[in-house]
């Protein structure tokens, strides 16, 4: 696979999951962009999950340099936004992503361990079981038991959400 | 078999990661076991939903300018680079040397070339689970080729007795042993006796 086909794969995805780790999408773009200069340095055979853990390095080191914080949103906007995806207004097109829907899920992996939410979005984005334990350092049949506790981890954690969401909607109402 | 599968071997099964041996021994276990089927049930709309919910907000991103800003940034160098492969280096060749050295020594049908189609024992042992125990172990890099792309395949019988080893590069990435697989080495001792020495 040559790199303009890796890129159209991964890219967005890989966005996507700094944007969940650090709070900031333009942020996000540049750390995604830099993981790929670095893999020009130097190729790989199987550089999929490898691009995700050195995205995951860049986001923690700019982290670390700029004192932010994962969790970059204050709890009470968060829980206006986990209540207005709980309660959809009526006729709302359930099948349809919304903005809100997106920010829940993104914050929700954000309070995962980063471990998680990588071994999810690269699940999410078709890695190979081999290719993640390669680029964590975990034998290939630890995958599935690692991975089944995340979703479970990260089910409870929507749902907890979802539930904070509903009780403060119902306090502030 | 006896025992109820572990929630991460269903997930792995779900995934299509579990090598085909076991796949099918899981498989067969969820025909008789309603519990497990249920687990296996929940195990499949947990991961449906996570997915789903992953795939849907993913952002979409202008993959086009994204890109002209990375060739920027790269100098150009992402226009033209592409993922180097790895070669077969002479290292892994003293290893297999060395392995094949050894394996000789241990009075085994050695072979790379013919004496016996590794395919069909491994079909055959799929077909008697009762009578041999088959293990793929993949991937790990056994031939020294610098890439964890290497599976080891055990036959073995009752009382412990490896009577099969197949080392096998893992060309599609299956992780498992499949057909268009590169065998590697192959020790077979179908009829004769195992080897069994202590270790001095």
């Amino acid at each position: 696979m040559n790199i303009r086909r890796l890129f159209e794969r991964h890219y967005p995805s890989l966005v996507w999951y700094l944007h969940g780790r650090l709070g900031d999408h333009d942020l996000a773009e540049d750390l995604a962009q830099e993981a790929f200069v670095r893999l020009l340095d130097k190729p790989l055979r199987a550089p999929d999950a490898w691009l995700y853990v050195v995205a995951g390095n860049l986001a923690r080191d700019a982290r670390r340099s700029e004192g932010r914080r994962a969790r970059h949103l204050s709890i009470a906007s968060a829980h206006e936004r986990v209540a207005a995806a709980a309660d959809p207004a009526p006729g709302a097109d359930a099948a349809m992503c919304t903005a809100e829907e997106a920010a829940l899920v993104r914050d929700t992996l954000a309070m995962l361990p980063e471990r998680d939410a990588a071994l999810l979005v690269m699940r999410a984005d078709d890695v190979s079981y081999r290719e993640i334990a390669a680029a964590i350092g975990v034998a290939p049949t630890s995958i599935g038991p690692l991975l089944a506790r995340a979703q479970q981890r990260f089910i409870r954690a929507l749902g907890s959400r979802a539930e904070r969401g509903r009780n403060d909607a119902r306090a502030s109402g | 078999m006896r025992e109820h599968p572990a929630e991460g071997e269903l997930q792995a099964l779900l995934d299509r990661e579990l090598p085909n041996a076991r796949a099918l021994v899981l498989r067969a276990h969820l025909l008789r076991c309603a519990a497990c089927r249920a687990r296996a049930d929940a195990a499949r709309e947990t991961a449906a939903l996570v997915d789903a919910l992953l795939r849907r907000t993913t952002p979409k991103v202008d993959s086009d300018s994204a890109w002209e800003r990375l060739v920027v940034r790269s100098g150009g160098r992402a226009a033209t680079a592409r993922p180097i492969v790895r070669r077969w280096t002479p290292v892994a060749a003293v290893a297999l040397a060395a392995a094949a050295f050894i394996a000789t020594l241990t009075r085994g049908a050695s072979w790379p070339g013919a004496r016996a189609d590794p395919l069909a024992l491994v079909r055959e042992a799929q077909a008697h689970p009762a009578s041999s125990l088959l293990r793929d172990a993949c991937c790990s890099d056994h031939d020294g080729g610098d890439r964890p792309d290497d599976g080891l395949l055990t036959l073995s019988s009752v009382g412990e007795k490896v009577t099969v080893v197949i080392v096998y590069e893992d060309v599609d990435r299956s992780g498992t042993f499949t057909h268009g697989d590169i065998v590697r080495y192959v020790s077979t001792i179908p009829h004769g006796t195992p080897v069994a020495h202590t270790v001095r």
